[in-house]
């Protein structure tokens, strides 16, 4: 079981003097239960990409394959596939419209036509998961904070019980406490739930600290994809394209130019932790 | 005499239910007692829904304390005579890009401040080029702001509230919405002014990172600062931080892990160049 | 991308045309219109016709979108010039069935399908050759005399062009609006018209509640800008008549006289 991109070309504008390539020829395969970032700098063609992944956006050329199958394929069950991948914004406020957050929440598992009891009991179980506090269940979700609404917009996507879910910049607004909080519920839903996670993040520390894999957009082409310590380990062609990389490798970077020789690559703090403890005894003996 | 200085400033918003009626009351600033200096770069961190945005609104006069007075350069934010002196004074840059874009233009955007206060053509052009000049910006005087990149479009904003000629400008979490790049892009136009023009510069975040410049930052929870200092003696404190669901920057999480493993670094370590300048200064010296 | 829908017409270079004052532009074009409504035989409609042609060559503006705006009249112009073939009494050169058609339907149809053009394209030189604020800022000083009698056209003339610049955010918002429903199982390609409406629901709500929202922010950003209404603001380019704007008015002036000497000598 995989999602298969297929030589995806997607164009903006096509046939006008505004025409403008997003993605160029970009393959790649994603097995299930994989952990995977996307990066690249603002119009890199990450957005782009994870909406052609559940057919949001059609390719001008290549396909996607989910499960084997061609999902451009006009016999292809499209309503069957809104179940299985899940994709939520950036901003909660596009999809939150309901009278009370109970009801939002059960807009999604509604429109796969589940019983009723069922559609409760799925909502229910997603806001549970999110925890959100039970007296907020039947308040409007537009008087709800910004991290509340995100996790309302969460849990209705989650209600829907997808195989995949897929997140863009899932932190952007997000506190340091509800970072934390969500990687956490992304850990568990892996475990618990055997998805596959494919966000898109701006911050390679986050990145650094939770996928295991990472691919690497440049101006709509598909650069890089390894596992993440490898990525991380091209300091050079990264900055290069203008991307960030973790603060670990940073700091480590700064080292070795000061003539400290070490051949680690951290990423997490940990690893950069354990390098520097290393050195440090072993300079000590 | 302080540019800002706040006497047990408190705001409270009620929040009602379908019906209207009252449901509860919410104390978004409590007894919030602050002073600024001209020139100083402060910093107001705090977790989502701390209050920290209410209490830059009272800066300009947007929003007016429920209890407690607001003074901006000597004048009270409750006396409407000088509302437009206390608005020009203190300039505020919004978090939303696209929500503060007035003109079609971006010279027609920057000119929005100085046209209300009624400042003649002649000089406002030359404001407009001169504010434009400041914040990097002048290549774009006659473009569209909507084809502008967030920290571009953000930079404009600073640019139209340098043009009213201000003594200090307020960032309500103005880098929240943009990509590192952008954020990047925004503070250091800030740092510049705050440095070359000593413009008074008063940044609301919650990116630990951003403060670790500020001459003094407040840490706010609950409507309250619950704590107030230069940077370093702020992020000392990371189980406090933590608790009010902030952290500390990268650099000083990593030095308390290397000091936890009785690694002797020193204290107060809070950029990434300071803990790679104590390793090698430690790995040196054995 | 959906961002790059230009508003207005604007066609941005640089001509006379391109230069004048807007109230100039605008005020022109509204006796232009005027003329075209006095002009009854072949020596008006060629006056007027030169003129047009004259405007659309100093314009600089590609021929190709000056025609542009006529296309989106064109069923206008087929229905107007139908009707009035065949209802205009007359000499009948041809009979179909019960319908006739008559010399004088044929002359009628000409004429308002003539004068339907000259009324667009009129327009359309307006458009193209003048931005939108300008264009508001202009009617702005135009109606400006009736602030006197409380009408707010500052404010009018303030939200004109706010919503215009707010058109091509909600725009792009609105698509991701649907594909954030769509993603929760929406099916937008259904054709069926209660299917529809009821999807509307789900787009509807979040595009207001996020344009209140923006509303609201944007009052605040122009109120912490000193803004107070229209009273004592300046403008950054103020209007001022020129001696090209002048010209322009004494251009017009001759050519209103030449139409109405042509109307009464012929």
């Amino acid at each position: 079981m995989s999602i298969i991109a297929d030589h995806i070309v997607y164009k903006y504008n096509v046939k006008t003097h505004f025409e403008n390539i997003a993605l160029d020829e970009v393959s790649f395969k994603v097995e299930d239960g994989e952990y995977l970032a996307v990066i690249g700098q603002t119009g890199s063609g990450k957005s782009t990409l994870i909406q052609l992944l559940n057919g949001l956006l059609k390719p001008d050329s290549g396909t996607v394959y989910y499960n084997g199958e061609d999902i451009f394929d006009k016999d292809y069950d499209f309503s069957g596939l809104r179940g299985k991948m899940g994709l939520m914004f950036q901003y909660p406020e596009y999809q939150l419209f309901e009278e009370d957050v109970f009801s939002d929440v059960c807009f999604g598992p509604q429109n796969l036509g589940l019983e009723r009891a069922e559609v409760e009991l799925r909502a229910y179980e997603a806001l549970k998961m999110v925890d959100l506090k039970d007296e907020a269940f039947y308040r409007s979700p537009f008087e709800l904070s910004g991290g509340e609404k995100k996790r309302v917009a969460l849990a209705g996507i989650l209600a829907m019980k997808p195989q995949v879910l897929m997140l863009d910049e899932p932190t952007a607004g997000l506190d340091p406490a509800g970072k934390k909080w969500l990687f956490k519920l992304l850990k568990k839903l892996r475990k618990e739930r055997d998805m596959t996670i494919i966000f898109i993040s701006h911050n390679m520390d986050e990145v650094a600290e939770n996928a295991e894999r990472i691919i690497v957009m440049d101006k709509g082409n598909l650069v890089m994809d390894g596992k993440t310590r490898e990525v991380f380990s091209y300091y050079d062609e990264l900055t290069g394209m203008g991307l960030d990389i973790p603060t670990s490798s940073k700091i480590l970077h700064i080292l070795k130019e000061n003539g400290i020789s070490t051949n680690a690559d951290p990423v997490t703090l940990r690893e950069a932790a354990d390098e520097i403890e290393r050195l440090y005894k072993a300079r000590l003996h | 005499m302080s540019l800002i200085s706040t006497d047990k400033v408190t705001y409270e918003y009620i929040i009602r239910d379908k019906n209207g009626s009252v449901e509860g009351i919410n104390r978004a600033v409590d007894e919030v007692d602050m002073t600024v200096e001209q020139g100083e770069f402060i910093a107001i961190l705090g977790s989502n829904g701390s209050g920290k945005s209410t209490l830059a609104k009272h800066f300009n006069a947007l929003l007016l304390p429920l209890e407690g007075t607001v003074y901006i350069d000597g004048y009270d934010t409750a006396d409407s005579d000088h509302l437009w002196d206390i608005r020009q004074t203190t300039g505020m840059v919004f978090q939303n890009p696209d929500n503060q874009i007035i003109g079609t233009l971006v010279e027609e955007d920057v000119a929005f401040g100085p046209e209300n206060m009624g400042v003649k053509s002649k000089e406002i052009k030359e404001r407009v080029k001169n504010s434009l000049e400041s914040v990097g910006m002048e290549k774009y005087r006659y473009k569209s702001p909507s084809k502008l990149s967030g920290g571009q479009k953000q930079r404009i904003a600073i640019a139209g509230v340098l043009a009213m000629k201000p003594k200090c400008i307020v960032l309500d979490e103005s880098t929240a919405m943009l990509d590192p790049a952008g954020r990047k892009e925004v503070l250091n136009a800030v740092m510049e002014l705050n440095r070359k023009d000593k413009i008074t510069v008063i940044l609301i975040t919650h990116f630990m990172e951003e403060v670790i410049n500020a001459d003094k930052v407040y840490v706010i929870d609950k409507g309250k600062i619950c704590m107030s200092g230069p940077p370093r003696l702020i992020f000392s404190n990371a189980e406090i931080l933590k608790e009010i669901g902030l952290s500390v920057p990268y650099a000083t999480l990593l030095s308390n892990e290397l000091r936890k493993r009785g690694i002797p670094l020193r204290d107060g370590i809070v950029s990434n160049e300071e803990l790679a300048g104590n390793i090698c200064q430690l790995l040196q010296t054995i | 991308m959906l961002r790059d829908i230009t508003l207005g017409q604007f066609y941005p270079i640089d001509s006379i045309l391109h230069r004048l004052d807007p109230r100039v532009k605008i005020i022109c074009t509204f006796i232009y219109m005027i003329s075209v409504f006095l002009v009854r035989d072949v020596w008006g409609y060629l006056a007027a016709t030169l003129f047009l042609a004259i405007m659309i060559i100093i314009s600089k503006v590609p021929f190709k979108y000056m025609i542009r705006g006529l296309k989106g009249i064109l069923m206008i112009m087929i229905l107007t010039a139908v009707i009035n073939v065949f209802t205009t009494p007359g000499k009948v050169l041809l009979s179909i069935g019960v319908i006739d058609i008559t010399l004088e339907g044929i002359k009628v149809a000409v004429r308002m399908v003539l004068r339907l053009i000259f009324l667009v394209m009129g327009s359309s030189i307006m458009m193209l050759t003048t931005t939108p604020s300008r264009l508001t800022y202009g009617l702005e000083r135009i109606f400006k005399p009736l602030e006197r009698f409380n009408l707010p056209v500052h404010e009018i003339a303030m939200m004109i062009s706010i919503a215009l610049g707010f058109i091509p955010i909600l725009v792009d918002e609105l698509d991701k609006i649907i594909k954030a429903q769509s993603v929760r199982g929406v099916d937008f390609n259904n054709r069926k018209l209660s299917v529809r409406i009821k999807n509307m629901i789900p787009v509807l709500v979040p595009l207001f509640v996020s344009a209140f929202r923006r509303a609201g922010d944007l009052a605040v950003a122009m109120e912490a800008r000193c803004y107070h209404g229209g009273g004592k603001r300046t403008g950054i380019n103020p209007l001022r008549y020129d001696r090209r704007d002048h010209i322009a008015y004494l251009v017009i002036f001759i050519y209103l006289s030449m139409i109405i000497v042509i109307g009464i000598i012929f």
